[in-house]
Formats: structure tokens, sequence, C-alpha cells
């Protein structure tokens, strides 16, 4: 009950924090304090939002597929990769410098050369998200490998599993819970990739329709991109909590 | 009648590698099972009886020492050697109760699909977890879980259980009962045991025989436990062994 009630007052003051900010943001710009033309309103883009929904959606769903291509390829690599350098030493020794590096490099340095090797076709988009991805899903699912409770992995061996059985029947389960977390972050990440992509060279999706706004100075139309872009990565972090709850059943906190 | 020796450690030694010079941890243990026989080693905290049964499992490596179950060497962990843990979350948090003791059974060869199943069944209910079979370990309470944690090794198959302090983290009404299970279990089955505790009175009302281990990693006393079972937890008999064991367990500097 009380933990309930405190969920339940938490949101409402999440709720109200972000009605005051949005309340003043709208006053701003409606008393002609801000110019709509630099700043439109909240209902403003709202409306804008609803009203291009037409003209937006085919590039949402190019951005949504490099995504959806990113994470996957992503995941399926991270995953391999984790399990590898968990289980041979000299894997971790020759990966893991390469991925803290590969994290350093800019994005914004990496995406146009993406964009001059393979094109302005979905592909370098694909390969941004990947990068964006990719980090966080191995990270921590080689610590969740490592950090496996003795007690447990013991177990196993005095059942007389196998190394390969440990490591796929004891420590991967007990690795999920970090497992989800690095796919939090990566959800996260992923449409902020795909959009750098596009915006640095395409010819659909909304990073490219962002530009086109941009130069156009349809101000509201940047806002309406910018609101599906969070509205679309709220969407996918919610998605991954639905599927941890749903994979791992006995975990109790799964929460964002 | 003479009994015979099950399982026997000789001469085990261990260090713990601190700097340039190693902490002993096992100082020297020799002890032998005699098959049927519940054995209590008895020693502070800390004093490496953990450590003991982890190279008694085979689960750590001895610096020297051999272990021989049926007077054969072994060098590898087996189902023939379960440990169970003083730590609640030892069972398989990501499977149901009955998961955790299904995947004990094994893949012993013969064995169809259908009589695993009823072997889980029967375990849970000889354990009282009727209930608890599609339950997570995280619904369940400490004595169940200890509970649970019992039938899967047993469901292993094992001839040895060592038991790491399986009842300190529980209360102490749910202890004494299930002090009284282990008792009971333990007659019923063709069982060996090896309890490590630091409670005295534990120790008299379990076992054949106590071990006293000090902080220093040695055995360094035996004593009989003659008294006739069952065992009154209250009663004089209980008490004024209870009372020699302190007396021993002040003897030795160290503890």
């Amino acid at each position: 009950m009380i933990v309930g009630l405190q969920r339940t007052s938490r949101a409402l003051f999440t709720a109200l924090v972000l009605g005051a900010l949005f309340g003043l943001w709208e006053l701003l710009v409606q008393s002609g304090v801000i110019p709509a033309f630099i700043l439109p309103a909240p209902s403003g883009v709202l409306l804008t939002a609803v009203n291009s929904f037409s003209r937006i959606a085919p590039h949402m769903l190019i951005t949504l597929a490099a995504v959806g291509y990113g994470i996957a390829s992503a995941f399926a690599a991270a995953l391999v990769t984790a399990l590898l350098m968990h289980r041979f030493r000299s894997v971790r020794i020759v990966l893991y410098p390469l991925l803290v590096i590969s994290q350093t490099v800019p994005l914004i340095v990496l995406a146009p050369l993406f964009i001059l090797w393979f094109g302005f076709g979905i592909l370098p988009k694909v390969l941004v998200v990947i990068l964006v991805c990719f980090f966080p899903i191995a990270v921590n699912t080689l610590e969740g490998l490592d950090s496996t409770d003795r007690d447990i992995t013991d177990l196993f061996a005095s059942m007389g599993a196998g190394g390969l059985r440990i490591l796929f029947s004891a420590k991967l389960p007990a690795a999920l819970p970090h497992l989800f977390s690095g796919l939090k972050i990566a959800a996260t990440y992923s449409m902020i990739g795909a959009v750098i992509g596009e915006w640095l060279g395409g010819t659909k999706g909304l990073g490219v329709y962002m530009v086109r706004a941009q130069k156009a100075f349809a101000i509201d139309q940047v806002f309406a991109a910018i609101l599906y872009i969070s509205a679309i990565s709220i969407s996918l972090l919610l998605l991954v909590l639905f599927l941890q709850r749903l994979i791992m059943p006995w975990h109790k906190e799964a929460r964002l | 009648m003479e009994e015979r020796i099950i399982f026997s450690a000789e001469r085990i030694v261990k260090y713990y590698q601190n700097g340039e010079t190693g902490v002993p941890v096992l100082s020297n243990i020799s002890l032998k099972l005699k098959e049927r026989e519940f054995v209590c080693i008895l020693g502070p905290s800390g004093c490496g009886k953990s450590t003991l049964l982890r190279v008694l499992s085979s689960l750590e490596k001895a610096d020297s020492g051999t272990i021989a179950l049926d007077g054969n060497e072994i060098t590898g962990p087996g189902p023939d050697r379960m440990l169970i843990f003083q730590e609640q979350d030892q069972l398989f948090h990501w499977l149901s109760t009955r998961s955790n003791i299904h995947l004990a059974l094994g893949k012993t060869g013969t064995q169809s699909e259908q009589e695993r199943e009823k072997q889980t069944t029967a375990l849970l209910r000889q354990f009282g977890l009727q209930e608890a079979g599609d339950k997570f370990p995280h619904q369940l309470s400490g004595g169940m879980k200890q509970r649970a944690a019992i039938a899967r090794s047993l469901a292993a198959g094992p001839r040895i259980l060592f038991l790491d302090e399986p009842f300190s983290s529980l209360d102490a009404m749910t202890r004494e009962h299930l002090q009284i299970f282990l008792l009971d279990l333990w007659k019923r089955r063709n069982l060996t045991l090896l309890f490590v505790t630091h409670d005295i009175t534990e120790a008299a009302l379990l076992s054949d025989r106590i071990i006293i281990m000090n902080a220093e990693g040695k055995l360094v006393k035996e004593v009989e436990n003659t008294l006739s079972r069952p065992r009154d937890r209250d009663g004089t008999d209980l008490h004024k062994f209870t009372a020699v064991l302190r007396q021993e367990l002040s003897h030795n500097p160290g503890l």
C-alpha cells in the first residue's frame, strides 16, 4: 500500500514539474515574450506534429528500420562477443581495448565516413546505430557473466556440468539483469544514433526531415520531429522493459 | 560391528596468498567419515571451515593432501558429494523450485522424462514444498529456501552431504524445526553428513561425533557423541554434554 502510494505521489510530482515547465513555456510564447518563429509554443508543436503526421510517417519508418536493424545486429554481435570474451582470456585481451577505442572516436566524424564508404542508403545509418548500441550491451553482459555468484557455478560443477553448460545454463541467466541494463542504454541511444546518421547525409529519415525543416526555417516542424523522436525513444525503452518482465518473471525490480 | 570408511581426507594443506607470504587456512587436516555417520565440525567463524568443505567437494584445490571416496582418490567435483551453503540465495533464482530440483536430477541416462517429473514431485512432497513448486526462490521463506536447497542436492543423488552452517541465518524456531527435519531425513536415507557449525547445542543435538577446529585451521580434538537418540534439546544429558564441549573449546587457545 505504502509503496503504491509512494509511486503514485512520485508520478504526480513528476507530472507537476513537467506541467509547470511546459506551462511556463506556453505562457512565454503566448504572451509574445518569445516570438513563435524563434520558439514555437508546446501547443503549436503538438498541433504541427498531428497535422504533419502523414508527411513525417514515411521518414519515421525509415529511421525505425535503421534502429531496428541496428539494435538487432548490435545485440547479436554484443552477446557473442561478451560470451567469447568471458570464456577466452585471449579474446578479452585483444578485444577490450578495441571496444573502448571504438567509443572514443566521435560519431560526428565517423558518420560522414560511413556515408562516404557506403553511400546515402540505410547501411551507414545502421552502422552508426550498431556503433552506439554494441558497447553498452557487450560491456554490461560481460560484467554480468564475470560476476556470477560462485556458489551457483560451484553447484553446477558439483552436479557434473561442464564449462559450456555452466556458461549457458547458469551464467547467462544470472547475467540477464546486466544484459537488460545494457539494452536499456542501447535502446535510448539508438534513435539519436540513427538521426545523427541521417542528419549528416541521406535522402530519407527523421534526421533528413529535420535538416530540411531547419533550412526552411520551419522551427515548428523541427520541434514536431523532436517530439516524435522522443516518443519513439521512450517507447523503445518501454519495449525493453516489457521484454525484460516477459523473459525474467523471477526478477522483482524490472523498472525504469 | 565394523563400520566402513566411505570418505577420507589425508593431510590437507591450503594457504591463501597474501602478498609474498602464504597464510595457512587449513593446516594438515586429516579426517575420515564412516558410512551413514553424522559428523559435526565445530569451530569459530572464519577458521577455514567453509574452505575445508570446498576442498572436500573438490571445488577448490588444496596445496597438498588427498581425498578419497571408497578408498579411491578423487580430484574433481561430482554429484556424489553435494554442498549446502549458509546463504539463502543458493537456489537458482531464475528457476522455479520445481525446476531447481528437476535440473539437479541431471541426465543420468536411462531415466525417462516422466520418471524425472515423478521424482521431482516426490521430493517436493517429502520436503513439504508442494505449494512452492511453481514459485520462484524469492517468493519462499528462509526455511523453505534451505529445505529446497537440501531437496535439490538430494536430487543429484549424493552419498555425502557437506553442510556449511546451513541453518545459521534462520530464525531460532525455523532452525529447530529444520534440525529435526534433517535428523529425520538422515534416518530414512543412506546419507553420510559432514555438518559445519559454530553452535554447540546444534552440534550436540545432531552429531555422532564432533571435531573441533581452531582458528588456525587445525583439527584439534575429536569427541564422540554417545547421547542416545532421539535427543531432548532441553534434557540434562544434552546440557551436560554441551558443558563438556564448552570446556574443550576453552582449552584451546586461539578459538
